[in-house]
């Protein structure tokens, strides 16, 4: 129950947004202002495209390094073969084409944070009025031994959206029965918590309907709990008897060193390495390169933002979203990032015209599929509270539950993806 | 007391009002606020999917009832509840305001 005088904030407040939502598409003061947005993923495309239509006079440049693309949601759905990858697959050009923005295909190499200026491999020197940083995560190559960036397509993670996931789908398919499958979950923070899981699911799934049974999934964790993790468990326990062993930190179930060419694999005080017919390790994480090297990150590796707009604590006039960004207790989740993208940009448009600062309240969903025609989910309303991002409500799908509900969520996932991809990327 | 005084019901007269001008231009969307803007993210209007309707071609009134409804006496397993749990009657009123399609 609020009492009335936070009623009477809440309603100033409103009418704040109100008014900044009025100025945002009619400014006018603001002609001539420039942003660049690097990264066309999810947080990027979506930022780009909220500017543009919030603040009209503002010229938004997107630049990405990729061509083209594919999605980390239902990457693991291709890998299973339950969708061709042309369905997830963007071009990066039609995206910038699709929200109005003039769109870039090039790689940035540096970016001045005092002078908000970007340099790219293809010699451009842009200047900006601000920057948003979307440039997604970087691989720690340091953290497991034996596995390098240039020999890991032999141990695919697949979570970069690049061909790995097309290797993850061929490998699988060609595993033989009694083989053992190993995916390594990384530590916290990573990029989409329930990704790992919902692999194993999927992994078993196509196993199991190609006959393929005696097929053994190790997930080999770095940590004790991972998102929805009582759900996961259960329904491995339902729809995948004896076929997927998830092993915690606390059991030993560290990867701490990988064989590349025998695709033999050590876990933490282990005798004996286990034998793998494929291993997916997916390597503890950090903010892109990028980041680094514009000095938007800490000590933790991410960049720390101010939750009200997402601008970088380090740099004023640089902005980071999605998964680059220090943004607990949100996911580092497509959704999540599409969320902070539309923030960001309300932020800008309203600094552009002078209006007032947007209150910031984000929204997460994220679903997981675990078989073909089930799917469990996890969502979260964000604010600020204390200066600090706060999760006001939340919850996942319930333990014990019909088919009726998992198959719902499965549709709901279905067109969940439709829609968020029509919402960052339009018809690309 | 959620969002029931004189103060709270002038101010959202006055919002309509102004948003009603917002309502009449010819963007994609005419949604401004963060918040509303997520909402967009499942619910586009061009996808419009059974499962995740286009809220700009539900009316407001439509709209409020749909997120009470989730708010106050959800379905088992409703995502919806997860998100609105912690709306006020103002919240929702001013989602649908910037949501639903424009009044005739």
């Amino acid at each position: 129950m609020m009492t009335g005088v936070r009623v009477g904030r809440r309603a100033l407040l409103q009418w704040g947004l109100a008014a900044a939502a009025l100025r945002g598409p009619f400014a006018r003061a603001s002609a001539g202002q420039r942003v660049i947005v690097i990264g066309a993923g999810f947080g990027g495309a979506t930022c780009a495209k909220y500017l543009h239509l919030l603040s009209p006079t503002t010229a938004v440049t997107l630049i990405e390094q990729r061509s083209r693309f594919l999605t980390g949601p239902f990457s693991n759905l291709v890998i299973a073969n339950l969708r061709g990858a042309a369905s997830i697959r963007r071009r990066s050009a039609a995206v910038g084409t699709a929200h109005g923005v003039s769109t870039l295909i090039d790689a940035v190499t540096d970016i001045d944070p005092v002078n908000l200026a970007i340099q790219t491999s293809g010699g451009r020197k842009l200047r900006a009025d601000c920057i948003v940083v979307a440039p997604g995560i970087a691989m720690r190559w340091d953290a497991i031994a034996g596995l390098e960036a240039r020999h890991s397509d032999a141990m695919p993670h697949g979570w970069l959206g690049d061909a790995q996931v097309l290797m993850l789908r061929a490998r699988l398919r060609a595993i033989p029965d009694g083989a053992t499958v190993l995916i390594a979950a990384p530590p916290n923070p990573y990029r989409c918590p329930p990704g790992p899981y919902e692999r194993a699911s999927l992994m078993a799934w196509a196993l199991a309907n190609s006959g393929r049974r005696r097929v053994k999934i190790i997930v080999a964790d770095a940590k004790d709990d991972f998102s929805k993790s009582a759900l996961f468990r259960y329904l491995w326990d339902t729809l995948y008897p004896g076929m997927i062993e998830w092993m915690a930190r606390k059991s030993g179930g560290e990867v701490v060193r990988v064989d590349t060419r025998t695709g033999e694999v050590w876990l933490r005080d282990a005798a004996r390495p286990i034998q793998t017919g494929l291993a997916s390790i997916i390597p503890p994480q950090q903010a892109a390169e990028l980041a680094q090297r514009a000095d938007l990150t800490d000590e933790s590796g991410w960049c720390p933002v101010d939750p009200q707009s997402f601008e970088s604590t380090r740099h004023a006039g640089l902005f980071v979203i999605g998964d680059a960004a220090l943004a607990a207790p949100m996911p580092k989740s497509a959704f999540a990032a599409t969320s902070q993208a539309k923030l960001c940009a309300c932020a800008i448009a309203a600094r552009f015209s002078g209006a007032v600062p947007p209150a910031a309240r984000l929204l997460n969903t994220c679903y997981s599929l675990v078989s073909d025609n089930e799917a469990i989910s996890v969502s979260g309303y964000y604010a600020v509270v204390g200066g600090r991002l706060a999760e006001l409500s939340g919850g996942l799908s319930p333990l014990p539950a019909d088919e009726v509900l998992r198959r719902r969520e499965a549709r709901q996932a279905a067109a969940w993806y439709q829609s968020i991809t029509t919402d960052s990327f339009g018809d690309s | 007391m959620r969002m029931g005084s004189h103060l709270g019901s002038l101010m959202r007269a006055a919002i309509s009002r102004s948003l009603a001008v917002v309502l009449a231009s010819a963007a994609p969307t005419h949604a401004a606020t963060p918040l509303a803007l997520s909402c967009l993210g499942c619910h586009q209007p061009t996808v419009n999917a059974p499962e995740l309707p286009a809220l700009s071609r539900l009316s407001r009134d439509q709209i409020v009832l749909a997120l009470r409804q989730a708010r106050d006496a959800p379905q088992p397993g409703s995502i919806m509840a997860r998100l609105v749990a912690k709306l006020s009657d103002g919240d929702i009123d001013a989602l649908a305001v910037e949501l639903a399609r424009p009044p005739p």
